[in-house]
């Protein structure tokens, strides 16, 4: 099944960055942990070659390394290739919250890997030493021509250093930028090992004894592993392991929350250089951050699974509580932080009041609109909208057309602050009430506090996609059987007719489809020694987690498919593409194309449009099966 | 200390006077509890519930992985907190089976306990009119005093002759349906702001469109259906109270349904669960069944809104899948299936 994956992230990343480059980490994804030299022997590389192909790799954090006794080992980083899918994707996402600028900045480190700030002034154009044009950008290669371009896209994003280095911060401070830290470099193994044995060395020189040390010990390594992942490296690591990574900064400079603070930012709106200089440190490299991207797609889901249950204006309200929410949450699931059980989860959950939500929210939203602002006075609780203008009778929907000019006066910006609260209120509380539970209610605190149980409802939307597979590849009584067999657990063919009224022949037809595509189990349970089929028990169920890795490793295989039919494409109409791609016929096209051309051209780029469109959709399916899911309770 | 515990002992009660009121047989869930505002927060509740518990005023429940909670008489909770630990023990054992009488035997398997101690046990609860025994197919089996056995399924309504009658059920599905949805949904009111809002997310969608050439003005990826006005169907507010019920649901079919027999309780209940699987209906609260939210594209299979990324491509739903490889006989360049794909 991995060789699915291996294979997309090959794909990729011959996609992006080449043969050379793709020959090399098809090497490690295939052969795995390997030095230099046996790359060289594996690929049919020479050594020069797969150095170049690495640093490339190494830079883009799609292989990673490790040092010891002076031997180097490189491992591909898979899920850092896979991502690569996903770039359009982050982009528009962070245009969409942040603007054009930003949306820019997120593209070009995103081609770049990574890259120090000055670097990134740099190539904007808006350095200090503007004009000097260094063109040794992190050593690496591709910057050369992405900077021509970004000399003429850029400076309209950023016209001083201040602009850029605000930007920088912000995104920085959202979290969709993280600095680039030596131990991001390392395989996860490595750093397992390292942490096991600093703890050991400190904390455990007689050995770790018994179960309850072995748990303390297992934590310590942890609560260490977290402090590499969320500080950098402490001097002790820095010390003990000097990597051909950079060097580790002081722990000092690095603050948590808001640590990226924009002094004097507020009272200067002409920056000039010389004053801004100082926002942020110069030599601050940052990359973008891929689990935070995962968290605001989880709340993209969601939002859209709400609007289709609920309302698309609740589904707004909805929006704005993730969004709020979002900054208590660095990733879906911590493998670093073990959660005992789900009254732990609870307790520790974020939670978001009415207030944030209310501060959050889009001052054009409607919130009028999706609320039943009903007659009835029993139910005004909920219902009731300040401004009544229009009092309906009971079931009287007047086709006046008068009556309908209300124009707008329920738009937010002209409610009073009270109307506005008890709106949301009705949305959260629609929230609440659903089936689904999109939110949980805690208590009164900020005019009502919030919870999301993200387990349950990434549960809900995973069984909803699998759901819908099912129903698109066998029906819906299929459907129905997965449903039953999901909420009831294990039943056998008799049971199961009785619960879902379906005949029995009926039943077996479906059952047997199911079990072939992998989607249902069925168990034999014996009811005496004799082993007979008649006196067996056939039991089918349906398990959830093995499903959804089914039918991801068949995402990723279709993923490769149409990869494969993308270069295809390409082929076939590879005359024509050359041709419109010829420097002198950029921007003149209608002066050199044929009309036959012309048109070959936009066939080609339909079809590209097509299985583009669908790769970004099994993407969305990768990232629910794959980066959502929690990890289990471990009590 | 004193007083606090006394608050919660008043709320406890309160909480359970505002329960009696619901139907019997109601089922409430933590939203229910929470919309009836006796307990200030979350923990609070399940504190006030967790003491009902102890108090064998509710029996603690489960469903769909949360808890759940249903009522016991007063008279009830003050008999089982009489009992002895292992009359308890298994009157609980009794309970939880429901509708379906238990064997003496599996209870004795189910609690580990002596068969001297389960029959003083089970002879006790019953000469206290708490369970009743049953016998059916020479084995004793017991069951709570106040149930009625479930009807053996192959003599359920749904029936006739001895098979599920399909047909019949398809028209009762139907009537449910249409009743249920009814009553489910309130037409939006307000067509000026609706169509502000639309107009506005049209805008950005066109404006989008031009920032970004190459993605499609993309329609929304749901369409849902619309009331009989033609407007936006919207849901009614929180803690609503007058969702069909599945007695109301069972009056309406018996009046309505061409039935040759009259629908029995567990008879609705199998259809509506049934209807839940399918998806076509949803539970609201304690009692109160909603129709899903419907919409128009949902089971067209050229739209977005049918299957998901993966079945929506051709390899999907391929026949071959598992056989097609690079360099294999079967691969994604001479595939019939994406040039099929394409051309559409
Ligand atoms: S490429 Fe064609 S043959 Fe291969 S799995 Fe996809 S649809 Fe089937």
């Amino acid at each position: 099944m991995a060789q699915h994956i291996a294979e997309l992230c090959t794909l990729l990343v011959d996609d992006l960055y080449g043969n050379l480059s793709s020959r090399v980490f098809a090497t490690l994804v295939r052969v795995g942990r390997l030095t230099l030299g046996n790359v060289a022997h594996h690929s049919g590389l020479s050594a020069r070659q797969v150095k170049h192909g690495l640093v490339v790799l190494i830079q883009q954090h799609l292989v990673l390394h490790s040092t010891q006794d002076s031997v180097t080992h490189y491992e591909a980083n898979v899920q850092q290739a896979y991502a690569l899918v996903r770039s359009g994707k982050i982009i528009k996402l962070v245009e969409d919250r942040f603007g054009e600028a930003a949306g820019g900045i997120v593209s070009n480190l995103l081609l770049l890997g990574h890259a120090r700030v000055k670097d990134l002034a740099e190539a904007y154009g808006v350095s200090k030493k503007h004009g000097l044009n260094g063109a040794q950008v992190n050593g690496n290669a591709s910057l050369n021509t992405e900077e021509k371009e970004k000399e003429r896209t850029g400076s309209q994003h950023f016209k001083t250093l201040g602009q850029l280095h605000k930007e920088l911060g912000r995104l920085l401070n959202e979290g969709f930028l993280k600095e680039v830290w030596p131990v991001q470099f390392k395989p996860e193994a490595d750093v397992q090992t390292e942490a096991e044995l600093i703890v050991t060395r400190d904390q455990y020189k007689g050995g770790v004894k018994g179960t309850k040390q072995t748990v303390q010990f297992n934590e310590d390594v942890r609560a260490l592993k977290r402090k590499w992942r969320d500080e950098g490296a402490d001097e002790d690591r820095a010390n003990g392991q000097a990597n051909g990574t950079k060097p580790a900064r002081p722990v000092s400079k690095r603050v948590k929350i808001n640590k990226y603070a924009m002094n004097g930012m507020s009272g200067h709106a002409n920056d000039d250089d010389d004053l801004v200089g100082s926002l942020l440190d110069e030599e601050l490299i940052v990359r973008v951050n891929i689990d935070r991207c995962n968290v605001a797609f989880r709340s993209q889901q969601l939002v859209e699974f709400c609007s289709r249950y609920i309302s698309e204006s609740t589904a707004m309200v909805y929006e704005a509580l993730l969004q709020r929410l979002e900054t208590k949450i660095e990733r879906c699931h911590d493998l670093l932080v073990i959660v005992k059980d789900e009254i732990e989860e609870r307790e520790t959950a974020p939670l978001v009041t009415l207030l944030e939500v209310s501060n959050a929210l889009d001052k054009n939203v409607d919130l009028a609109a999706g609320l039943w602002s009903g007659n009835d006075n029993q139910t005004s609780s909920a219902g009731s909208n300040g401004n009544k203008t229009n009092n309906y009778e009971d079931e009287g929907y007047v086709e006046e057309e008068d009556s309908f000019q209300v124009n707008g006066s329920h738009r937010a910006d002209q409610l009073t602050a009270r109307d506005k609260m008890i709106h949301i209120k009705s949305h959260l509380q629609l929230l609440c009430d659903d089936p689904r539970r999109f939110v949980t209610w805690v208590g009164s605190r900020g005019g009502g506090e919030y919870r999301v149980n993200f387990r349950a409802l990434t549960s809900s939307l995973i069984q909803y996609e699998l759901e819908k597979s099912v129903t698109a590849r066998f029906g819906a009584l299929a459907t129905r059987l997965v449903r039953a067999l999901h909420t009831k657990g294990k039943l056998d063919e008799k049971q199961a007719c009785n619960i879902c009224l379906v005949k029995q022949k009926d039943i077996r037809v479906h059952f047997a489809a199911l079990q072939e595509a992998g989607y249902v189990d069925t168990q034999e349970i014996p009811k005496d020694n004799s082993r007979q089929p008649s006196r067996t028990i056939y039991l089918w169920s349906f398990d959830q987690s093995r499903c959804r890795e089914l039918v991801l490793h068949d995402t990723y295989k279709a993923m490769c498919k149409l990869l494969h039919r993308m270069k295809v494409e390409r082929r076939r109409y590879k005359a024509v593409i050359d041709k419109a791609e010829r420097t002198d016929v950029i921007g003149n096209e209608d002066r050199y194309l044929t009309g036959m051309e012309k048109q070959t051209l936009s066939q080609w780029r339909d079809s590209e449009e097509k299985l583009l469109t669908q790769l970004s959709r099994q993407d969305e399916l990768v990232t629910l099966f794959r980066d959502f899911p929690m990890p289990p309770f471990e009590p | 200390m004193a007083s606090s515990s006394a608050g919660k002992g008043a709320k406890k009660y309160q909480l359970y006077d505002k329960c009696e009121r619901a139907p019997p047989k109601t089922i409430f869930f933590q939203t229910d509890l929470t919309n009836y505002g006796v307990a200030s927060d979350l923990t609070d509740l399940l504190n006030i519930c967790q003491a009902l518990v102890a108090e064998q005023l509710f029996q603690q429940l489960e469903s769909d992985g949360s808890a759940c909670w249903r009522l016991r008489s007063r008279e009830d909770a003050a008999k089982i907190r009489a009992l002895t630990n292992d009359e308890r023990i298994i009157y609980g054992h009794i309970e939880s089976a429901g509708q379906t009488p238990i064997w003496l035997k599996t209870i004795k398997r189910q609690t580990n306990m002596h068969q001297n101690t389960v029959d003083k046990a089970v002879r006790s609860l019953e000469t206290k009119m708490l369970i009743k025994s049953i016998t059916s197919r020479s084995r004793r089996m017991y069951m709570l005093a106040h149930l009625e056995p479930c009807t053996d399924i192959s003599g359920s309504g749904w029936h006739s002759e001895g098979e599920l009658d399909i047909s019949l059920i398809e028209h009762a599905c139907m009537l449910t349906i249409q009743y249920v949805r009814d009553k489910s949904w309130a037409e939006q009111k307000l067509p000026a702001s609706i169509l502000k809002s639309s107009i506005d997310a049209k805008k950005r969608a066109v404006s989008a469109a031009k920032q970004n050439p190459k993605a499609k003005a993309n329609s929304p990826k749901y369409k849902p259906r619309l009331g009989p006005h033609n407007r936006p169907l919207i849901p009614f507010p929180a803690g609503w109270q007058q969702y069909p019920t599945a007695d109301d649901i069972r009056d309406h079919l018996n009046i309505e349904g061409v039935f040759s027999f009259e629908v029995t309780e567990d008879d609705l209940k199998t259809l509506l669960d049934m209807l839940v699987f399918d998806g076509k209906l949803e539970r609201m609260g304690a009692r109160g069944f909603r129709s899903v939210r419907e919409l128009e594209n949902e089971d067209d299979e050229m739209s977005s809104a049918f299957g998901n990324g993966l079945t929506q491509a051709p390899c999907g739903r391929c026949p071959v899948f598992t056989l097609c490889e690079e360099g294999g006989p079967v691969n994604a360049s001479n595939c019939v299936y994406f040039d099929e794909w394409l051309k559409f």
